[in-house]
Parts: structure tokens; C-alpha cells; sequence
């Protein structure tokens, strides 16, 4: 049976080195607790480096576990700093050192989209010690300037989702002019037309007298009738007849009017 | 008689202006534009039914500017087939008016006149099936 | 239903009467039927006995290949490497053309196969070494215990109320690819790690949130799903009460049994007359209507179907509608088995030309569905266009031919009337 003797470690003398326009400065926090509230840096640039430090005391062996993760924790975005160790007598000194330039785009990317601060949260364990000396806490977070940091070559990884909805739009039917403004005008046209009776009138030239008599009367008569049957069909093909029924009439009234037409002209003759 | 006097002032006016020779074209111009409107006139006094077609005519300009103004004045010519429609039946009309004048005058050689108005009446009539057909 | 399943494995059968007995009963019990292969035992060196297909048709419908050794696939079989039934090239014919389901079991203490690592690494999942453990000490300093709300796809397997701790054992942690076929399924807790402090001579595989303990696959034309799993700790008898809801679930997805959707029918009509395509074509500027049931199988039987956010498009080459489905309730399709979506009313767009009608469905851990009719399009007839009584425009122009006509008319009446005698105005 082996008897486990419980040991606990302390985290002690944290130090947070940040460089910040070619200036070091130091953070002590000292002792460390769960939930500890994360310092905030700000305006780091891509040539800034964060050292954190810290010193367990009263421990001997190395815990299994000693990680700073870097990142984004909501977006389980994160990724692991090793420290480098010193084992000095009963005390284990570690230190982290990160340079932002290593920082990984996509973590860049998400934290400028998101307006999220970049935190840094330190996990230490060991087997051999109790879980309530485990250590697991936000220790700082980060804003950084984005504008020195080149990560526009990210794009985000394509996953399964509804895209946004299209419509047709379609272009919009011909303007047309208002009725008013078009009766006006067929109201014109109309005028003219009776412009032109009247003046026909006025000129003297309306006086039927060479109607003629007897049999050219009928020819006379058909013949007119004929002509306006043909424009009689020509209105009704407009208004909807089928072309072969409008070329039916046509042609039986074609042969009517012909033959009356013929017959009547030879009747006057030249002196039309 | 009439006539007589009428040629008689016609050389008379000729003499007058070919005594001038240092005319300008503005009146040459002038001399045949007034003799090309009393021959017109007398052409009209003789054969009164020139009347007819030659109102008939002009009115059928009339109405093709009144439908060109149209499209002008609405900057559109949307429906276009229309607008082809009603100006090419005046346009036609007109040409058929002005061919079958020609030869009421000055009949074609083999053609007598009465052949030429009926030529004329089937010209119109395919004429205004067209272009019932065309504006749809 | 009768599923086949072939297990192969590398271990002696003592493993399979002791550890994992009840996981075959669990299959059992879940109406799969097994065959067991030993690929170690000395009849089947020649692995040319086992066969998974037979000329066109499959022979099973999934494969459980449990955490096979290396060396067993060496010279010790006399078949060639890639006549092997194991070599990653069978495998993957069997996934993308027999539409066979995969579940590849490694183990963190041996030399995997290559052509499993091969496989699985083509599908964009890369395992840890051997001897990379994970540990989580904040849970468990023994054995790892993952959190249920580690669990990723709640196609797969999801916990409600209550968080259930599962018993991992000892497992090997994987890297994932980006693609979209992959379905995470458990995911490592960030508290993590490989431990490194024994031998100092390797990089951890990947330490946190970053890695995956079980992750599946969903292949996108065929509907097979693979699934790895990183231990075999998760359907060992000392861990089969706590892990046996997630294992039950687990095996149910990968062998398509849950979260399998299917579509029934697909139909589209003029929305006015409800008259389909054959009997009147579409043309520009219709108003149309688009339907389709989908319905999904829950393990026992066929359901409706529900999601908010399934698609409709129609496609020329670009898209020229998308639009989201919403669901119809009405008499016909309530208490059914399928669900039944509508676009509602749609106008046409005005281009003529072969249109697509389609619907794709593709979400992390459903199956895939598809959709697609393809239809001509024809442009207005000569006499669809409107008549020139209907534009005002037009009416100008009308009235000027109606005019020259009626002018015509009378022009020939008078013509025909007149005589040539002048009227002389006698003034003297």
C-alpha cells in the first residue's frame, strides 16, 4: 500500500512583463487564487512581447501540467505557450514567454471581428496534489492594435448554413402616357379629319353629279360596298378574327369586287 | 382668250428679264417658282378633281406631323410597331395618292386611267391591312 | 431490419466474451446482426476470405474495425497490400460506392494500422501517436472523464438537463480538418493535456479545446457516415452504464439509423389554377408554387420532419430565387409521416431558358438531400403581348389609322361622284 502523502503547491510571485512601444513594464500580482481578476493591457502592437513568470514554492517535482493558454475561451479558440523551467531547491520557477507576432491569425481575426480582448489563462495540475490547489484562471487579457497585425489573408472556414434569401427583382413595364394626354391627341387627329371634310366642302368639290344611272348604278353601288367590306374584314381580323377565316372572306369578297369593279370602271371608261 | 392674254404677259415678262442680265439667281429662282405655281393652278382649274386628291394629301401630312409631335412631345416611342403603324399608312397613302395623280394626268403608256384607279383602290386597301395588322 | 456488421479485430476473443460483451449485446439488442472476423487468427492471414462486397451488391451494411496492429497487416498476409480487405483503398470504396458506414476504433498503446491512420487521414482526421495519452487531472487523475456538455452535434447525441461525466479511459486525441463534412462529436475539455514530463522527447499532439476525442463524417453523395473513436475504453464493460446512452446513440448515427432524413415528393403548379407543368407549360412572369415532403426516421419509424431553415432555389446558372420553406398544417399532411414545406407564391423572372428547381438540405450531422427538376421556360407567344387598345400610347396612332381609312372611304365616294366640270366663278 503506498501511503500518499498530500502535498499542495503554492503559485506564487507572478510577474507580468509586457514591452509596449519599445518600453518594459512590470505587473507584480503576486499570489495567485482562482478567479483572479484578468489585468488588462491594451495598444500592444505585433512587435510586443508578454513575459509571465511565476515561482511555486514549497513543491518538488514538476506538475504534469503547467500551460498558458492564449486566445479566445469562449470560441474554444486557444492555443498552449510552454514555459520554460527552472527547478531551483524546493522552488520551481516557470516563465512564459510570447511574442505577438506568433499569435495565430485566426485568433486575430475572431478577436478584431468579435471586439473581444485576447486573454491568457494559466492551468497548472498535478496528479499528486488535491484538485482545489489546481490552478486555473484568466491572468490577463489583451487589446490589441489591429492595424499592425496582418491577418486579412484569414477567411473563415466554410460550414453548412442557410444563405441569405434572393428575390428576382424584375424591371419595371414601359411607361405609358396618361389617357388624358392621349385622348387629347386623338381628339386633334379627329379634328383634323373633319378639317378635311370641311374643306373639301368649302372648295366646292363635293357635288354628286356624275352618279351614274341604271345598271352602272348597281355596279357603282357594289363596287363601294365591296370596298368598304374589305375594310369591314380588315377591322374585324384587328379586333380578334383568326387569320384563315379573314382570308376566307377576303377572297370570296375579292372575287365579288373584282368582278364589280371591273364592270363598272369599263362602264366610265376614261373619263374618270 | 384667257389663255392668249396670259402668254402674252408671260413673254412680255420673259423679255423683261432676260434685258437684265446682271439678275441674280434669287430672281431666276423666283421666275420659275412663279411659273411653276400658275401652270400648277391652271392644271387644277382644268381638272377640278386634282382638288380632291391634293387636300386629301395634304391633310394626310397633317396628321403624320401631328403623330411625329406626338412622339416628340412625350419622348417615348414605346410602342413602336404603333407609332410605324400610323405614320407609314399616311406616308403610304400619300405615295399612292401622288402615283395615282401622276397618271390621272399623264397616263403610262398601256395603262388607261380607270385601270389606274383600281390599281390604286387594291394598292390602299393591302395597304391598310398591313398596317391594321402591324399596330396588333 | 437486418443490418449486417462485421467486427475485425486484431485482439484475442477473450476481449470480445469479457470487455466488450455488452457492447455486442447493445448491438443486438439494437437489431443488428454481427459476423466477427479475427484478422490475427491463422485462417484468415490470407484475407482474401473476407469479403465485404460481391460483385455490385454489398455484403454488410457496416463495419466495425476494432484497434488493429500494424505489424498484422504486414508480410503476414500472402494478398497483396492493396487487395487487403483493410487497405484503405477497399475501405474507401466500400464507404463512397456500397454507401458501406464505417466506425474505426483505435487504441493510444499500439502501433495503429497504417492504412486505418491512412484512411482516416484522408477524411481529414489525424490521431495522436502512440503513447499520447490525454489526461484531464480536473476531473480525473485515473481515467479521462469528459463532460456531456463537451458534446458538439445534437444530431448525434445530446444531453438535456443533467451534465453525465463519460469514461474515456485511456484515448487518443485527434486533429481535425476544416471541412464541412466533418461532424465533431466530443471534443476535448480545455483543461487537457498529453502528458510530457515522462519522456521528453515528443511534442504533444495538441493540448485544450483544439482536439477531438470522437469525431464522425458524413459523406455528402452517398449518405455513409464513418466515425472514429479514439479508445476502447467507451464500449468496455467496466464503463457501459455510464457511456452506454452516448454509445447507443453514437452507433445508431453512424449506421444510419437517427438523423436520417429523406424527401418524399416534390411538385410545383401554377398557384392560381393548380395546373402542373405537363398539363400547361410554364412561361415568363408566371406565378408559380413550390412543395416538398420531407420526412425523417427517428429509429423505428418515419416522421415529420421540422427545420426552419430549409431552402428552395431556382437556378439558371446563378440563383434567382432563394427562398426559405415554411412548413403547411392543414388536414392532408397533419398526423402523417412527413412533413410538407411550401415557398408559397412565386412570380417566374422574366428570362426565359431551362430552369433548375431545387431544394439541397445540407446541415452538420443530417443526412443530405437533394432535390432537383429541371424545366424549360418559354417566352410570351406571339399573342400574349397586349393589344394596342390597352396602351394609351397606341391610341394615337389608332385613331390615325382608323381616320385614314374612314378619309379613304369617302375620298373614292366622292371620287366616283364628281364630274370634271369646273364650277366658273364668272366675275365680269
Amino acid at each position: 500500500m503506498l501511503l500518499c502523502k498530500i502535498i499542495a503547491f503554492q503559485v506564487d510571485n507572478l510577474k507580468l512583463t509586457y514591452t509596449s512601444n519599445k518600453q518594459s513594464n512590470t505587473i507584480k500580482i503576486g499570489t495567485i487564487e482562482n478567479n483572479l481578476v484578468p489585468n488588462i493591457i491594451n495598444n500592444l502592437t505585433i512587435d510586443d512581447t508578454i513575459k509571465f513568470s511565476f515561482q511555486i514554492v514549497d513543491y518538488g517535482a514538476v506538475p504534469e501540467q503547467i500551460a498558458l493558454l492564449v486566445g479566445l475561451p469562449d470560441r474554444d479558440l486557444e492555443i498552449p505557450i510552454k514555459p520554460t523551467l527552472k527547478v531551483k531547491d524546493n522552488s520551481i520557477l516557470a516563465l512564459f514567454k510570447l511574442s505577438l507576432k506568433d499569435i495565430p491569425k485566426s485568433i486575430l481575426y475572431f478577436a478584431h471581428n468579435e471586439e473581444k480582448p485576447i486573454s491568457g489563462t494559466l492551468i497548472v495540475a498535478s496528479s499528486e496534489v488535491g484538485k482545489n490547489d489546481y490552478i486555473f484562471t484568466k491572468t490577463f487579457e489583451m487589446n490589441l492594435d489591429y492595424d499592425t497585425f496582418a491577418f486579412d489573408s484569414f477567411k473563415e472556414p466554410i460550414r453548412y448554413e442557410p444563405l441569405p434569401e434572393i428575390r428576382h427583382i424584375f424591371p419595371s413595364p414601359p411607361k405609358t402616357v396618361s389617357p388624358f394626354l392621349a385622348k387629347i391627341f386623338v381628339g386633334i387627329i379627329i379634328l383634323a379629319g373633319f378639317g378635311l371634310l370641311f374643306i373639301w366642302v368649302s372648295f366646292g368639290v363635293i357635288k354628286f353629279d356624275n352618279i351614274a344611272t341604271g345598271l352602272n348604278l348597281i355596279y357603282l353601288l357594289g363596287f363601294i360596298i365591296s370596298i368598304i367590306g374589305f375594310e369591314l374584314v380588315f377591322l374585324r381580323y384587328y379586333l380578334g378574327t383568326s387569320i384563315f377565316e379573314t382570308i376566307n372572306t377576303s377572297s370570296l369578297l375579292g372575287i365579288f369586287g373584282l368582278v364589280i369593279g371591273t364592270k363598272y370602271l369599263r362602264s366610265i371608261g376614261n373619263n374618270i | 382668250m384667257a389663255a392668249n392674254t396670259s402668254s402674252a404677259n408671260f413673254i412680255k415678262t420673259s423679255t423683261n428679264a432676260t434685258n437684265k442680265k446682271s439678275n441674280s439667281i434669287w430672281n431666276d429662282f423666283q421666275d420659275v417658282y412663279r411659273v411653276s405655281m400658275k401652270s400648277y393652278w391652271d392644271a387644277l382649274d382644268k381638272y377640278p378633281k386634282l382638288k380632291l386628291i391634293d387636300i386629301f394629301c395634304l391633310f394626310l401630312v397633317i396628321i403624320g406631323v401631328i403623330q411625329f409631335a406626338f412622339l416628340c412631345l412625350i419622348r417615348d416611342n414605346f410602342p413602336f410597331n404603333a407609332f410605324l403603324s400610323g405614320f407609314i399608312i399616311c406616308v403610304g397613302q400619300f405615295a399612292l395618292l401622288i402615283s395615282f395623280r401622276m397618271q390621272y394626268l399623264n397616263p403610262f403608256p398601256g395603262i388607261p386611267k380607270n385601270r389606274a384607279f383600281g390599281e390604286f383602290i387594291v394598292a390602299s386597301l393591302i395597304l391598310h391591312f398591313i398596317c391594321l395588322h402591324f399596330i396588333n | 431490419m437486418n443490418k449486417g456488421v462485421t467486427s475485425m479485430n486484431d485482439d484475442e476473443n477473450e476481449l470480445f466474451k469479457n470487455n466488450f460483451k455488452k457492447f455486442m449485446l447493445l448491438l443486438e439488442s439494437n437489431g443488428y446482426n454481427y459476423t466477427l472476423y479475427d484478422i490475427q487468427s491463422s485462417n484468415n492471414r490470407n484475407s482474401n476470405d473476407i469479403q465485404l462486397t460481391k460483385v455490385d451488391n454489398s455484403l454488410y451494411d457496416n463495419v466495425i474495425i476494432f484497434p488493429i496492429l500494424k505489424a498484422s497487416l504486414k508480410k503476414g498476409s500472402s494478398a497483396s497490400e492493396n487487395k487487403s480487405i483493410l487497405s484503405s483503398k477497399n475501405l474507401l470504396s466500400f464507404f463512397n460506392n456500397y454507401n458501406g458506414n464505417l466506425m474505426i476504433i483505435t487504441s493510444p498503446h499500439i502501433n495503429n494500422a497504417d492504412s486505418l491512420i491512412n484512411l482516416l487521414n484522408e477524411f481529414g482526421i489525424f490521431p495522436s501517436p502512440k503513447n499520447q495519452i490525454v489526461k484531464d487531472l480536473f476531473q480525473n487523475k485515473d481515467t479521462l472523464l469528459v463532460s456531456s456538455s463537451n458534446l458538439l452535434n445534437k444530431y448525434v447525441y445530446s444531453v438535456d438537463n443533467d451534465t453525465v461525466y463519460f469514461n474515456l479511459g485511456e484515448s487518443s486525441v485527434a486533429r481535425l480538418d476544416n471541412r464541412e463534412q466533418l461532424v465533431p462529436i466530443l471534443k476535448s475539455s480545455k483543461t487537457s493535456f498529453i502528458d510530457t514530463t515522462q519522456d521528453k522527447n515528443f511534442e504533444p499532439w495538441v493540448t485544450g479545446s483544439q482536439g477531438y476525442l470522437i469525431t464522425g463524417f458524413q459523406g455528402v453523395n452517398n449518405n455513409a457516415r464513418l466515425v472514429w473513436v479514439g479508445s476502447t475504453n467507451l464500449i468496455d464493460e467496466s464503463a457501459h452504464d455510464i457511456n452506454k446512452n452516448l454509445v447507443e446513440n453514437l452507433v445508431n448515427w453512424n449506421f444510419n439509423a437517427k438523423s436520417v432524413i429523406k424527401t418524399l415528393k416534390s411538385r410545383h403548379y401554377h398557384a392560381n389554377t393548380k395546373l402542373t407543368y405537363d398539363e400547361l407549360n410554364y412561361k415568363i412572369n408566371d406565378v408559380i408554387r413550390y412543395e416538398i415532403d420531407i420526412t425523417e426516421w427517428d429509429g423505428s419509424q418515419w416522421i415529420p420532419f421540422t427545420a426552419e431553415d430549409i431552402q428552395f432555389e431556382l437556378r439558371q446558372v446563378d440563383p434567382y430565387y432563394r427562398i426559405n420553406l415554411t412548413r403547411i398544417l392543414d388536414n392532408e399532411t397533419n398526423n402523417n409521416t412527413f412533413a410538407r414545406y411550401t415557398t408559397n407564391n412565386f412570380k417566374l423572372p422574366n428570362r426565359h431558358g431551362m430552369f433548375k428547381f431545387l431544394t439541397e438540405y445540407k446541415r452538420n450531422g443530417l443526412s443530405t438531400i437533394k432535390d432537383e427538376d429541371i424545366k424549360a421556360i418559354r417566352h410570351l407567344a406571339y399573342d400574349e403581348y397586349p393589344r394596342s387598345w390597352e396602351i394609351t400610347n397606341s391610341w394615337v396612332y389608332l385613331t390615325a389609322n382608323i381616320v385614314v381609312i374612314s378619309l379613304f372611304i369617302t375620298f373614292v365616294i366622292l371620287f366616283l361622284t364628281n364630274t370634271n366640270v369646273t364650277t366658273v366663278k364668272k366675275n365680269n
